[in-house]
């Protein structure tokens, strides 16, 4: 996705290396929620748990550790698969989601503030995510997975978009 | 935006100008500031009073070190109106600063207390869009400063404080006399409901099986309930209830005593209380959103409540909060004054008035969505069924001595059944009470249900469009349509359609976002899309 080109009106995917990203995150959470696991099962059931014959240790680890770490390698790539965002000529189009969906139009009028975030783990990968408000309270919209030149350039972009100095009452 | 309060190094304390603060001069309050906070801190000087029953000496003190203080803060405290904010500092230790740009303001309230009219004096509110605290409060102002501040601030014609409405050039819109005032306390209490259904079950509950079964499981009880004690257990609680309600009732009337609503220019004005008087003033161009609200007991009665969405509105001050634009109103009355407020300012006659109908003509979502609500209904019935059945289980479990008549499976069915009788019945109602409208300049959306809310948005005020879909939804092929508008943060969630079918989703979303992207947004001009 080279950051000069003129960006389509139609939906684009996000940025391949966000999938790998997402990938890395999911099997550190999945990680760490073994490891939790793990401690519950073997310390803290056998003193305060229910009694022996319902279950046996390595029962309850193994089920979250499979369950954990399938989600990590599973979803990643759907989510990319489904992200989805254009860039209309007046408005700004999202699409989100595996299974809630959401799918949000915000115009560029109604734009207040544009910002590039960016966590650690995407400072690794060189990418960014753009985040768009308008007057409702929350973010309205968002873009992850982005080259993080591409990023802000985009964010530059859209402020130019957004009215100057505000419309008039 | 807003600056956060913050020690101001740049510019040295600003001296107090003998000049006009409107034209800004810094000024201070009125000098009755003082004893207006003094009096603020009513619990603080409950205290005094108490201390100063038995030690005279160190109420006597507290006092003078309280009166003290706030005069410390009189003398810190400035305000003034620059040619683009409203600029008010004070501060005991560290300076405080808030600056609030002019173009940010939404609503300018006067508010008069018992203590402000000791004095002639009134308190200036004004509410901007912004973060956290945005709110800038000047506790003590003479009556013609305020008005000229309010003026200033907002657009619309001016007028005395305490003027009566009639010698003023303003349009009413609606009112509410004591009565309508006391009608609405009765049919918004929810404590009343509450107590009447306590009430009602007590007289029912088996008090000798409820004993045994108490019994089980405490051995003190038994003496309780040999002496009559749940009787008098549920009659203490039903009268704390009804105490609870009745008091409610009496806020409510003052809250909104002698209540007028009127257009003046290009704001919509309130005038209501009686120990407080409420002066708000919005502009039409700050309203976000007209609601239609009705509870179950009005909408039987055939009445409505009416509030507007203000963006940056914090809802303080008075019972209900500050948005209650008619606390009562016949149905028809209510949808026909949203329809007006929500219409303003377009010249063409609103189109949500003169309907056949006297409300909104709402379409009704898809069957499918009626599906869905008995689908949640049927699941809540089987929790709650099951949850009872295991209950019972659980304590014949623990104890040997369990009535025989209660047993897991029976408990498990009559339960099953009353809350299957009322959750169809809730989700019929909750499926009967979704509708939405799409209109020229204006798109209404409803649901609730206990309480209905229609919401009229106008089409410029909407933020963005949205639809989401779960998986339950995309089964019976519907969706949700998301209107997000500026609202306060206190308000759950934005007004919304929910289970439209999909198809009408989407074309929602297209029409709806076609016609916004042109639209101005008369909020807020803001320094936008400034790279943060």
């Amino acid at each position: 996705m080279e950051p000069t080109e003129v960006p389509p009106e139609r939906p684009r995917p996000l940025d391949p290396r966000v999938r790998t990203l997402w990938w890395l995150a999911a099997v550190l959470r999945a990680a760490l929620v073994s490891v939790l696991t793990v401690s519950v099962d073997f310390l803290f059931l056998p003193e305060f748990g229910p009694a022996r014959e319902f279950w046996s240790p390595g029962w309850l680890s193994s089920t979250v550790a499979i369950a954990a770490f399938g989600l990590a390698i599973l979803v990643p790539p759907l989510r990319y698969r489904r992200w989805r965002y254009a860039l209309r000529e007046r408005e700004l189009w999202l699409r989100r989601g595996i299974l809630w969906v959401r799918i949000s139009v915000i115009p560029y009028r109604r734009l207040q503030f544009v910002d590039t975030e960016q966590g650690p783990l995407e400072r690794l990968f060189g990418l960014a995510r753009v985040v768009a408000y308008t007057a409702a309270p929350g973010t309205s919209g968002w873009i992850p997975g982005l080259d993080q030149t591409f990023a802000e350039e985009l964010r530059e972009r859209l402020a130019r978009l957004a009215p100057e100095h505000g419309d008039d009452a | 935006m807003v600056t956060t309060p913050d020690p101001v190094p740049d510019e040295p304390e600003a001296a107090v100008r003998d000049g006009d603060p409107l034209r800004g001069d810094p000024s201070r309050l009125h000098p009755s500031a003082v004893a207006v906070w003094t009096l603020e801190a009513i619990y603080a000087l409950i205290l005094i009073i108490i201390t100063g029953g038995t030690l005279p000496i160190l109420g006597a003190a507290m006092m003078v070190g309280i009166v003290g203080l706030n005069a410390l803060r009189y003398f810190r405290f400035r305000w003034r109106l620059d040619p683009d904010s409203l600029v008010i500092e004070q501060g005991l230790l560290r300076r405080h600063r808030r600056v609030i740009p002019r173009d940010r303001v939404q609503t300018v309230d006067l508010e008069i207390r018992l203590r402000h009219r000791l004095f002639g004096v009134v308190e200036v509110r004004v509410e901007a869009l912004g973060g956290g605290a945005t709110e800038g409060k000047l506790a003590a102002l003479n009556p013609a400063t305020a008005e000229a501040l309010r003026r200033t601030l907002l657009p619309g014609p001016a007028r005395p404080v305490d003027s009566t409405p009639e010698a003023d050039e303003g349009e009413p819109l609606a009112r509410a006399g004591t009565w309508r005032l006391v009608g609405a306390g009765l049919t918004g209490g929810r404590v009343g409901v509450g107590a009447a259904i306590v009430g009602f079950a007590l007289q029912f509950l088996p008090e000798e099986r409820v004993a045994e079964w108490l019994t089980v499981t405490n051995d003190e009880v038994p003496e309780f309930f040999a002496l009559g004690g749940l009787r008098l257990l549920g009659a203490v609680v039903v009268i704390a209830l009804l105490g609870g309600f009745l008091l409610s009732l009496a806020a409510t009337v003052l809250a909104y005593w002698d209540f007028a609503l009127e257009r003046s220019g290009d704001t919509l004005r309130v005038r209501r209380g009686l120990l407080t008087l409420h002066r708000d003033t919005v502009p039409f161009s700050r309203i976000q959103a007209v609601q239609v609200e009705e509870n179950l007991p009005r909408r039987l009665l055939g009445f409505a409540a009416v509030r507007i969405i203000v963006a940056g509105r914090a809802g303080g001050g008075g019972g209900e909060g500050t948005d209650l634009i008619l606390p009562l109103g016949r149905r028809a009355e209510a949808f026909r004054l949203a329809g007006r407020v929500a219409a303003h300012p377009s010249d063409r006659p609103p189109e949500l008035e003169g309907q056949p109908s006297d409300a909104i003509p709402l379409q009704r979502m898809p069957k499918a969505a009626r599906a869905r609500r008995l689908a949640r209904a049927t699941i809540v019935v089987l929790l709650g069924g099951g949850a009872a059945a295991g209950g019972v289980a659980m304590s014949a479990g623990a104890a040997a001595g369990i009535p025989s008549s209660l047993s897991p499976g029976g408990t498990g069915l009559v339960t099953a059944a009353i809350l299957g009788g009322a959750g169809m019945a809730l989700a019929l109602a909750a499926y009967r009470n979704l509708g939405w409208w799409s209109g020229t300049d204006h798109i209404a959306v409803r649901e609730g249900v206990f309480t209905r809310v229609t919401t009229v948005v106008p089409l410029d005020r909407l933020q963005a469009v949205e639809i989401s879909s779960n998986p339950f939804q995309r089964r019976r092929g519907l969706a949700t349509l998301h209107l997000p508008i500026a609202r306060p943060l206190r308000t759950r969630r934005a007004p919304r359609a929910l289970d439209l079918g999909e198809t009408e989703a989407e074309s929602l979303l297209n029409d709806l976002s076609g016609r916004i992207r042109d639209l101005p947004w008369s909020g807020t001009p803001d320094h936008a899309a400034r790279s943060r």
